[in-house]
């Protein structure tokens, strides 16, 4: 049993035995290693001013670096793995890393407060995304906010950075690291007691199971983007913290031949991938219902079993009918993911319960899925509305439709009295605007700062009118998504 | 015509056109040198205020009150001061009781004597009420929660109609009544009754607008230390550090020599980092009480609560127009809402009615701007001060006059754009036709007549519209504040220079450009000048980096300084070239006859010791008091709006400003582009929302707050004009920062109405404005 955080802080090795298992990295980093280069902007996730990298074995037996928010990410969860911040890019002879240098080059910074952050936004998408056209740079520094640039040079600095390619010294001594993380984690559970506080990594299903039931009112942390906030925004003491991060067998995806398997531990820009390859659509909503820093730490479990009411991938994991697997001790049971949300932030869960795996029907070639976001910002925005429609046509007829909504009630929902209004019809005008006169009636939703009841009930029948338009009429532009091709 | 293209849809390239045929070695002005800041800023070594680590520091935190407007009966710190770890509590029954400026502009006009550090009652949700020093944050929290506090709730007023009417609750005491923050500014010329007489046409709106903040990603931040001896440290994220230290002087009863206020990087300020915040007095107290440094960080939620907004308000506005498209007469009503303090409200008001005097000319005028009082947070400075509540107004009019007249928008705002001679709103000469060379350039640069034909008879579900704003904003806040610049100039014995600049960093390249101006005066390489700034014991004397101030009057002291060096330099050279220093000219860092004869001599060798003499001291001062400068600018907007679901992308800008002497054009282009997107964000989704019902603030975050991000930017081609360069400014440049905010605004609405008919008198337009007027609910 490992009772100290082991990990690399850049090459240098790091044991911490009586860390605050409520402390962050950023606070690590800032107040205890005098680490300052990393900033907080609003301890919260959404400004990417902290952004740090993480590196860690992949499963090809490779090493792999990923952005992520410092500020809500927990100490203990670096345990086994390499923490980069902005003072470790330069080569040991001061030369700067390419993603320094481009944006020094491109004037990349102004106020530079949140330059460390795109720093590392960049260093993470040298290692990844040689590739990266300037659309896609766009979408990898989403968690970055700048207030003094308008960003352009920024994207330059990208750009010009994967020009300059070449190798720096992380990919270098990649191998040395690899096993210098090998030695650091022995791969046995880590059980922290700091502070009057207790954090479990199980590594197993079973101990994870154990431990649910052992400490029914622990709190289960995943990837810690809802959970870190309770802490850093709510000042809650989380006295007993049990980690899902490290349960062997729970951040995997099997591929069925009608389903995807999905274990609850994996993360949102691992499980984006393989549903994307199913549902293109899919894909597309949660490229914008979050940062990468957020989609690297955050999973697909988390923001179920959190109930959050303004989660976006809810609505259309209802509209493909998913099942979720709930686990207590031995016993398993499955329920429709629409079952699983009983009120504001109330699920099934019973005492002691964990949800362990979501169940994601593959897509026939007959199924179509549409989703649609509508907030005031593009990206990260919490939704006003969110519709996902999983459609089957046979012929101009609807032999299936299953829909679900956000923002129309208290919890993502279902709307069936609009699904049998549809089934069976003719999937046409007259039947989506007998639909329409329906959802008016299923849903009563709130006015709230985000939108107003009225349109958000107008912009729901629009957005059904929407789908009617791209799955009869695929021709027709229905999206401002190619913004980009402007007259000259 | 001489202007620097940043072409961004060309990956950032910068093109030069007519340049006089001036080659790389000719200077450094107009070249896009290398930032002086970046490289540490790119390693994550530039030191902010937050960084500062002092041995013993101990953590500040604030409670904010829960109630909008209250006199407190009881506040009972005994719990929070019995936690270990808690060293010290304040609260207003033991804060001194001095009635301050909350802005640093203490002698001027443009603020309000209306706040003390606490007050026995609270007059806005949020307010801070009391304050902790702790061993940590965690128990400075844990220490505000054991606070009690008990309130005797009064009436409040949270919306300008609440707040004016008749027998309102009062927010003050002071004022001249009605919830007013000063007597109403009046702007009167000629007579609008025979103005609007001789009209053709007469139109009258009702604008209204929101509530943006500035966003800073720096949230505030100090640290205080006091000194065996009595004397204040203080580091702190400000834009004007010798207002704070005269305002901490004067509230603490301390010399100014016993203040010293360090800023090194500072992470943004946008105008809204000027006042002087209640930490920054907390932070000192605490530290003084015990007698330990004390750090106090704004979360991001109390930059909201804590901090300055713009100002959000209401502007009725009437014009009239002959049929050929004169303005005959021009009529408006500008209601502000000030929130709990006046701050910057007085100020924000003055500019913002007399800015309707310009910009697109007429000679009858009748203005009035109103400052109010309500129980909400406190709206203050923010890049576009005022200008860009009525520049919206005023231009989407315009918009609306070209239509109903049959003229083309550009054409109207040609005819009537404000030129050389005429009476800019200080009452300054405007120098040059910046704004007609602005439209004019645009124009051609967009192919304005074809496009906007393009855009004729649309009825698909995407609607693509172009539209046009302008703006003009003065460089330096003279007349209203009595500036000036100041600048010292050393040159060290090895020929290198020292510039010593009290203008703080705010990040947007302005020390670059001044040391740009030395290098270019004294004729020696850039990379020989450095500039030390941000602390208040050393460099000299500024009123802070605002007001589009520190380019233009900073740069004319810092040229004049350079001048002043450059002829003790001289005086050096002539004795040992023996030579009348009247015959040299300092070339590319060498010392050489004007006529070329004789021998010539490097920098260095002129000011270094040599045996028998020692080394040169040369220092000098330069001081600047400005005439009033303004810069131009016309934006074309090209935007696409989703008619299903009221959301609207901006497809392309082509921003064309005019500002006299582009020194340093990545760094203006930088500006430009940054006051785009703030623009874009403030137009489009940015909000500080507070229910009306209680007070309270519902989006104080970036949770709910959002700005943009990369992918929300679109293409921006920006075109810097040279046409009408300044004589006061130096080598003829004049400000940039707070322009590019503002025509922004309503080149957006102006397009979004080409494009679907619609026109919005009101800022952010969210797609729920969009899908509800589309569909007549709104």
């Amino acid at each position: 049993m490992a009772n100290a955080v082991r990990f690399l802080l850049g090459f240098e090795e790091q044991t911490v035995s009586d860390a605050d298992p409520n402390m962050t990295v950023l606070s690590w980093l800032r107040t205890v290693a005098g680490r300052c280069g990393t900033k907080e902007g609003c301890a919260e996730g959404d400004c990417g001013a902290c952004t740090v990298v993480l590196g860690e074995p992949d499963d090809q037996g490779g090493l792999r670096y990923r952005a992520v928010n410092a500020c809500i990410l927990f100490l203990p969860v670096l345990h086994g793995r390499q923490l980069v911040t902005v003072e470790h890019l330069r080569e040991s002879d001061g030369r700067l890393h390419p993603a320094q240098e481009a944006m020094v080059a491109c004037h990349g910074s102004q106020c530079g407060f949140c330059t460390p952050g795109f720093v590392m936004s960049l260093f993470a998408l040298f290692h990844n995304e040689r590739d990266a056209d300037r659309r896609r740079i766009e979408d990898v520094i989403a968690g970055n906010l700048c207030r003094c640039t308008g960003y352009r040079p920024i994207l330059d600095a990208a750009q010009r950075m994967l020009a300059m390619g070449g190798e720096d010294r992380f990919s270098r001594r990649e191998e040395e690291t690899l096993s210098r993380l090998r030695e650091l984690d022995d791969g046995e559970m880590l059980t922290l007691a700091g502070a009057g506080r207790r954090y479990f990594a199980p590594r197993t299903v079973d101990a994870l199971a154990e431990l649910r039931r052992q400490y029914p009112e622990a709190t289960m942390l995943a990837g810690g983007t809802d959970v870190g906030l309770w802490v850093t925004k709510q000042h809650r003491d989380l006295d007993t913290l049990v980690y899902t991060g490290s349960v062997a067998g729970l951040d995997s995806i099997e591929e069925h031949a009608d389903t995807l398997d999905i274990g609850a531990a994996v993360t949102h820009s691992t499980a984006m991938e393989r549903i994307a390859a199913h549902y293109p659509d899919f894909g597309e909503l949660l490229r914008r219902f979050a940062s990468v820093q957020i989609r690297n730490s955050g999973t697909l479990g988390g923001n179920i079993a959190n109930a959050s009411p303004i989660g976006d991938s809810m609505p259309v994991l209802i509209a493909l009918g998913a099942e979720l697997v709930l686990r207590r001790g031995h016993e398993r049971r499955s329920l429709p993911i629409e079952d699983f949300f009983l009120d504001y932030r109330k699920t099934a869960l019973t005492q002691g319960e964990f949800l362990e795996r979501i169940r994601i029907p593959v897509a026939g070639a007959d199924r179509t899925l549409r989703c649609y976001k509508i907030s005031k910002r593009f990206d990260q925005d919490i939704s006003a509305v969110c519709l996902a429609v999983c459609l089957r046509l046979d012929g101009d007829r609807v032999a299936a439709i299953r829909i679900g909504v956000g923002g129309m009630a208290a919890i993502p929902a279902r709307a069936r009295a609009v699904e049998q209004a549809l089934a069976g019809r003719s999937w046409n005008d007259d039947a989506v605007e007998a639909a329409c006169a329906v959802l008016e009636r299923e849903f009563q939703p709130l006015t709230d700062m985000r939108a107003g009841a009225d349109y958000r009930r107008l912009v729901t029948r629009q957005l059904l009118r929407k789908c009617l338009l791209e799955t009869t009429r695929p021709a027709v532009a229905t999206r401002v998504l190619e913004y980009r091709e402007v007259s000259a | 015509m001489n202007a620097s293209v940043i072409d961004t849809t060309a990956k950032g390239a910068v093109e030069t056109e007519g340049r006089d045929g001036r080659g790389e070695d000719d200077g450094t002005i107009g070249r896009s040198v290398k930032r002086q800041d970046l490289l540490e800023k790119a390693t994550g070594h530039a030191k902010f205020a937050g960084d500062i680590v002092l041995p013993g520091m101990l953590h500040g935190k604030i409670k904010r009150s829960d109630v909008a407007h209250a006199r407190i009966r009881r506040i009972d710190t005994s719990k929070a001061l019995a936690l270990p770890g808690v060293k010290a509590v304040l609260t207003h029954e033991n804060v001194p009781r001095v009635l301050h400026y909350g802005s640093p502009h203490p002698r001027s006009a443009s603020v309000t004597r209306d706040q003390y550090i606490f007050d026995n009652k609270v007059r806005y949700w949020g307010e801070g009420i009391a304050a902790v020093a702790a061993i940590s944050e965690e128990i400075a929290e844990e220490a505000l929660d054991l606070i009690e506090v008990e309130y005797e709730e009064l009436p409040a007023v949270f919306t300008l109609d609440e707040a004016t009417a008749a027998d309102a609750p009062q927010v003050h005491d002071r004022g001249p009544g009605g919830n007013q923050v000063i007597d109403p500014i009046r702007v009167s010329r000629g007579d609008v009754d025979s103005g609007f007489a001789e009209a053709d046409l007469i139109l009258e709106g009702e604008f209204e607008f929101g509530r943006p903040t500035a966003c800073y990603m720096e949230p505030n931040i100090c640290v205080s230390q006091w000194d065996g001896n009595d004397k204040l440290t203080m580091w702190s994220s400000t834009q004007t550090a010798f207002m704070v230290r005269g305002i901490l002087a004067e509230v603490l009863g301390v010399p100014l020599n016993r203040v010293r206020v360090l800023v090194d990087h500072m992470g943004g300020g946008f105008g809204a980092k000027q006042d002087l915040f209640q930490h920054e007095f907390l932070c000192a107290l605490l530290a003084r009480e015990t007698r330990r440094p004390v750090r106090m960080e704004f979360s991001r939620k109390e930059t909201f609560l804590g901090g300055r907004s713009r100002h959000p308000g209401t502007m009725y506005l009437k014009q009239g127009f002959r049929r050929d498209g004169t303005i005959t007469a021009r009529q408006a009503r500008i209601t502000l809402n000030t929130g709990a303090y006046g701050s910057h409200g007085p100020g924000v008001t003055t500019v913002g009615t007399t800015a309707l005097t310009s910009l697109y000319r007429c000679n009858n005028v009748d203005l009035e701007g109103r400052c109010i009082y309500t129980n909400t947070p406190i709206a203050g400075a923010f890049r576009g001060y005022g200008v860009v509540q009525v520049y919206y107004g005023l231009d989407i009019q315009l918009d609306e006059a070209a239509e109903a007249l049959g003229m083309d928008p550009v054409e109207l705002k040609l005819r009537n754009a404000v030129r050389e001679g005429d009476l800019a709103p200080s009452g300054h000469p405007i120098i040059g036709h910046g704004l007609e060379d602005c439209l004019r350039r645009g124009a051609e640069e967009v192919n304005w007549g074809p496009v906007r034909q393009a855009t004729r008879n649309q009825d698909g579900v995407y609607r693509r519209g172009w539209g046009v704003g302008c703006e003009m904003h003065g460089s330096s806040a003279y007349p209203g504040i009595k500036e000036q610049g100041n600048a010292t100039v050393k040159m060290n014995e090895d020929g290198t220079v020292t510039l010593l600049t009290g203008a703080a960093g705010l990040g947007t390249g302005a020390h670059t450009a001044l040391a740009q101006i030395v290098a270019e005066e004294l004729g020696v390489a850039f990379e020989d000048v450095s500039v030390v700034h941000g602390d208040t014991d050393i460099v000299p004397w500024d009123i802070g980096a605002f007001a589009s101030h520190t380019t233009f009057m900073v740069g004319r002291a810092a040229q004049q300084a350079a001048a002043d060096i450059r002829q003790q330099l001289l005086a050096q050279a002539a004795l040992r070239l023996e030579r009348d220093a009247a015959d040299l000219a300092v070339r590319r860092g060498r010392i050489v006859a004007v006529d070329g004869s004789g021998s010539s001599l490097s920098v260095r060798e002129a000011v270094s010791p040599t045996p028998g003499i020692p080394a040169a001291h040369l220092i000098a001062n330069g001081t600047y008091t400005p005439t009033k400068s303004y810069s131009f600018a016309a934006h074309f907007v090209e935007v696409e709006v989703d008619t299903e679901t009221g959301q609207i992308r901006v497809l392309q800008v082509v921003p064309v400003h005019e500002f006299g002497k582009v020194i340093h054009p990545v760094a203006a282009a930088g500006q430009i582009e940054g006051g785009i997107q703030q623009g874009i964000g403030h137009t489009l989704s940015e909000d500080y929302v507070v229910d009306t019902s209680n007070g309270r603030s519902l989006n104080a975050g970036f949770v709910d707050y959002k700005m943009p991000l990369a992918m929300d930017m679109p293409p921006i081609r920006t075109i810097m004009l040279e046409t009408a360069p300044d004589p006061g400014g130096p080598f003829g440049a004049k400000g940039i920062g707070e322009d590019p905010i503002i025509a922004i605004g309503p080149a957006i609405a102006n397009a979004v109405y080409d494009a679907i008919g619609v026109r919005f008198h009101c800022y952010p337009i969210t797609p729920e404005r969009v899908i509800n007027a589309l569909a007549g609910t709104d």
